[in-house]
């Protein structure tokens, strides 16, 4: 279950009393009735978000009639769903319905292979995805745009690069305990998208698949794609990196407040993804909004031009 | 703070030697600061070359240098030469991250320079060596990632009118400061920031009116820093003066640095409990200044607000940050 709870609160300026009233959401397939994991729900105005665990349930506390603001929910393979607050009012089930996905098939003939947007990963030195005094990281996936010379190609494998530090896990068995030095625990999603041919941007899901990180953690993280068969139907496509923002991934950032001349505490989730240290000829980050918008990620422009994402290619 | 075992540590480092040869990235780059021996002045244009591999770059202005071993071969050498200096061969295995390279001088160097037809003398204030900025203490390395916005220190000359030819500051990488394996910081060698030359205000003694600004970009990791204000000719009309290094928050220095706090996250099929540290980060912006222990240690101020200046006073360190005057 996911609580919005302490967010509402705060910014409706609701005093948090024991009769206060929860609400609480069932997302489920439409057909299926099954819960669906992982669902993005997300406050606009409010700027708040949060991912679903697998049982697909989220609580929102207080009097919904009374609140000025709308709800998205989004869950891959599923049509976006937006509702006011106040429509949610009386609800406990939300519905999604399924997209239909007219995939490409794959030819079987591929012959060569190349490697794109290579760069060095220890000269790696900026991240996206943290608040920072400058700017707040408003934004629920990052999008690192790919050219091609021919559409059809076939996509193999995907490298991510992340910030990833070593801490000290303090184990406790019932016999003994320990520490043990790890790599921070992290899961993300990574999504292949279409170009939208009217924007410039991510379109379509070009795999009905759900890529989740969740092995072994890593700084690098290599995916061999191929088993999903994702095949490139134009000259551009985007990979994704897909923020799941539960507590698993629950951390925190410090950031000065110039209003309160001091530091305060910002809620983070990570991963924060690598910036490409090769500098290109234009943008090609872009970022999902809170609103489900997709714009360019300009926060590192001019000399972060790409994230440290590859992609293997066949053709 | 971190804590580790060594036993955890030794299978990580078993399982990085075993499965990633490749890793030493290290030995495949080589980089640092070339210097005067005498002046412990950078000293540009050095060439330096594999000998063996025959690849070679040239330091720049802060007399860094940067050369990528592509082809690694066994016991090369590392070879500096540089006219009016004596040629120096290091062998590779001898190579540190980041070390310091003296070069002889071929003559013998005047402590003068001539302007005009004058001679001037040249006086280093607040002087500060490269031992001072490598030097590790009981602590570690002395890093000040100042949170304030400015940093001001305070000079005094031997006369009025004095030319200020150039600056110099110590400048360390956070994560190499920290001198441990596990470094809780990224790596960023890029930073942008101002220097200002300040006129004392004559009521509070703290800097007063913005004499000049200069906007420094660094790309490359120099520790030894100097920057060159002979172009801009200087002349400060009273005996003090400040310098402040002005830090720019803007993405271009941004460095993130862990701290993290304990929090239970699940209880394992074995009855286990494993405890995360919830990862809590913070931003800080490049460049890093240097404190070395200093006896006599200079006044110095921070700007707190946007306006407001207030006394920096440390028990023991006085921040790597000289000035080079003609008079």
């Amino acid at each position: 279950m996911k609580k919005l709870l302490p967010f509402l609160c705060c910014l409706f300026t609701i005093c948090v009393h024991a009769q206060q009233k929860l609400n609480t959401f069932h997302v489920v397939d439409n057909k299926t009735q099954k819960p669906i994991p992982a669902t993005s729900i997300t406050i606009v105005r409010a700027k708040l978000s949060i991912t679903t665990e697998k049982d697909g349930i989220f609580v929102i506390p207080g009097n919904l009639e009374k609140m000025r603001d709308s709800v998205i929910l989004y869950a891959q393979n599923y049509e976006l769903f937006k509702i006011t607050l106040a429509q949610l009012n009386g609800m406990d089930t939300i519905r999604l319905s399924k997209i239909t996905n007219n995939l490409v098939t794959a030819r079987l003939n591929y012959k060569d292979d190349t490697l794109l947007n290579n760069y060095n990963r220890s000269e790696i030195a900026y991240y996206a995805g943290l608040n920072t005094e400058t700017a707040q990281f408003d934004y629920l996936q990052l999008a690192q745009r790919f050219n091609v010379q021919k559409p059809g190609i076939r996509l193999k494998s995907v490298v991510v690069n992340k910030l990833s530090f070593n801490v000290v896990y303090s184990i406790t068995d019932p016999d003994s305990q320990y520490d043990s030095t790890e790599l921070e625990h992290t899961t993300y999603r990574v999504h292949i998208y279409d170009v939208n041919t009217l924007t410039g941007g991510p379109g379509k899901d070009l795999s009905d698949k759900i890529i989740e990180v969740k092995i072994l953690d890593s700084k690098q993280s290599n995916f061999n794609l191929k088993k999903y068969n994702i095949i490139i139907p134009n000259k551009t496509f985007f990979v994704a990196i897909e923020w799941l923002r539960d507590y698993y991934n629950l951390g925190y950032v410090m950031v000065h407040d110039k209003k309160l001349k001091r530091n305060v505490q910002q809620l983070n989730y990570r991963p924060t993804i690598g910036i490409s240290p090769i500098t290109g000829k234009k943008l090609n980050i872009w970022g999902l909004d809170y609103k489900h918008n997709w714009k360019p990620y300009t926060y590192f422009m001019p000399f972060g031009t790409d994230l440290a994402i590859k992609a293997g290619i066949e053709y | 703070m971190v804590t580790r075992t060594s036993g955890s540590i030794s299978f990580i480092s078993f399982l990085a030697i075993l499965f990633f040869p490749a890793i030493s990235y290290a030995q495949d780059v080589y980089e640092g600061q070339v210097i005067s021996k005498t002046t412990e002045l950078a000293i540009p244009g050095v060439s330096v070359v594999l000998l063996k591999e025959k690849v070679g770059t040239q330091t720049n202005d802060q007399g860094y240098y940067n050369l990528t071993s592509p082809n690694k071969v066994p016991n090369d050498t590392l070879v500096f030469s540089s006219v009016g200096y004596q040629t120096f061969r290091q062998p590779v295995s001898d190579y540190q991250k980041r070390m310091f390279i003296t070069l002889e001088p071929s003559n013998t160097q005047l402590n003068q320079v001539n302007v005009g037809d004058r001679k001037m003398k040249v006086l280093v204030l607040d002087k500060f060596s490269v031992a001072d900025i490598k030097t590790v203490y009981s602590q570690g390395y002395v890093t000040k990632p100042f949170s304030q916005s400015a940093y001001a220190k305070l000079f005094e000359a031997p006369q009025e009118h004095v030319v200020l030819a150039s600056v110099q500051l110590g400048r360390r990488d956070f994560a190499i400061a920290r001198g441990n394996a596990y470094a809780l910081t990224t790596s960023n060698k890029n930073t942008r920031f101002l220097i200002h030359i300040l006129a004392v205000d004559p009521y509070t003694g703290a800097p007063g009116k913005v004499m000049f600004t200069k906007n420094i970009t660094l790309k490359d990791n120099s520790q030894l820093v100097k920057i060159d204000l002979s172009e801009d000719k200087l002349v400060i009309p009273t005996t003090k003066f400040f310098v402040a290094v002005e830090w720019l928050r803007i993405p271009f220095n941004e460095v993130i640095k862990l701290d993290y706090a304990p929090k239970t996250v699940k209880i394992r099929k074995n009855g286990s409990r494993l405890t995360t540290d919830e990862s809590k980060y913070s931003v800080l912006y490049q460049p890093f200044l240097v404190g070395f222990r200093q006896v006599k240690r200079a006044p110095a101020w921070v700007k707190i607000d946007d306006d407001i200046w207030q006394h920096y006073t440390d028990p023991y360190y006085d921040i790597a940050l000289s000035a080079t005057i003609h008079y």
